[in-house]
């Protein structure tokens, strides 16, 4: 049980690291919101 | 330091998972993005659907997010305006073809013309409109968004004109046709000047409430 809970952990991780660098890459994601996006993705 | 409650939950996934110190940061920004985005996008769909026009709902949203990821936009500095702005635009633009789709031929032909010559001027004078928060820092990356602003209008555009053979078989075609064009003309307006001092007075006009 806590073995899935860690993997699902690290899938989570995985899929949210995925989504800023994809958000970073664009010049707005969808809303009239933008959040500070990090030091390390901008670009 | 004060945290937020996405740095708070994006400090817990990098200490269980062993991540160097740089990477909660980039947690912390994904799990905002996808919160604000996700029940923007969720609340909308549910107010296009109880006002009866989803599938213009659903233009509308499709349009301004293809549109917005590269031409960028005007921004407010609040989730809380933005996330209302963004209920009550996407399916008022719904409601607005849906109500113009009952109109004689040329309200629809007109007003598909002025989508995308307004379009192509928005991207052509101001694409890409960047924000403090989101910064295009390289000129390579500025010029690379412009053209590809220009792809997505057009390709809009095109599935705009597409739209027209689909009237003949789905009665809502048209309704759906108009709210994409709306879409593109809002879409248009928030790369102006005029739509950063609009959000700017939005904002204001919110902090203003809240001091009192």
């Amino acid at each position: 049980m806590k073995k899935a809970f860690y993997s699902i952990l690290g899938i989570a991780v995985v899929a949210l690291i995925f989504i800023a660098n994809v958000a970073s890459a664009s010049a707005c994601v969808f809303g009239h919101y933008q959040p500070e996006v990090p030091e390390s993705l901008r670009k | 330091m004060e945290r937020n409650v996405y740095q708070r939950m994006a400090l817990f996934l990098s200490q269980q998972n062993q991540l160097a110190s740089g990477k909660t940061a980039e947690l912390a920004y994904g799990l905002e993005i996808l919160f604000i985005n996700g029940m923007n996008l969720l609340l909308t769909i549910l107010i296009g659907f109880f006002l009866g026009v989803l599938p213009g709902t659903i233009a509308c949203i499709i349009v301004a997010a293809a549109y917005r990821h590269t031409a960028g936009g005007a921004h407010s500095r609040s989730p809380w305006i933005c996330a209302i702005a963004t209920m009550i635009i996407f399916p008022t633009l719904a409601c607005l073809g849906n109500f113009l789709s009952n109109g004689p031929p040329y309200y629809s032909y007109t007003i598909i013309t002025a989508a995308a010559l307004i379009g192509y001027y928005a991207v052509h004078f101001y694409a890409p409109v960047d924000s403090p928060q989101a910064p295009i820092i390289s000129p390579q990356r500025r010029q690379k968004l412009k053209k590809y602003s220009y792809l997505v209008v057009s390709l809009l555009v095109l599935s705009l004109i597409l739209m027209e053979a689909m009237t003949k078989y789905w009665l809502a075609a048209r309704g759906v046709q108009l709210a994409a064009a709306l879409t593109l003309i809002w879409v248009s307006f928030n790369l102006s000047d005029a739509a950063a001092s609009f959000w700017y007075m939005l904002d204001n006009q919110h902090n203003s409430k809240n001091r009192r």
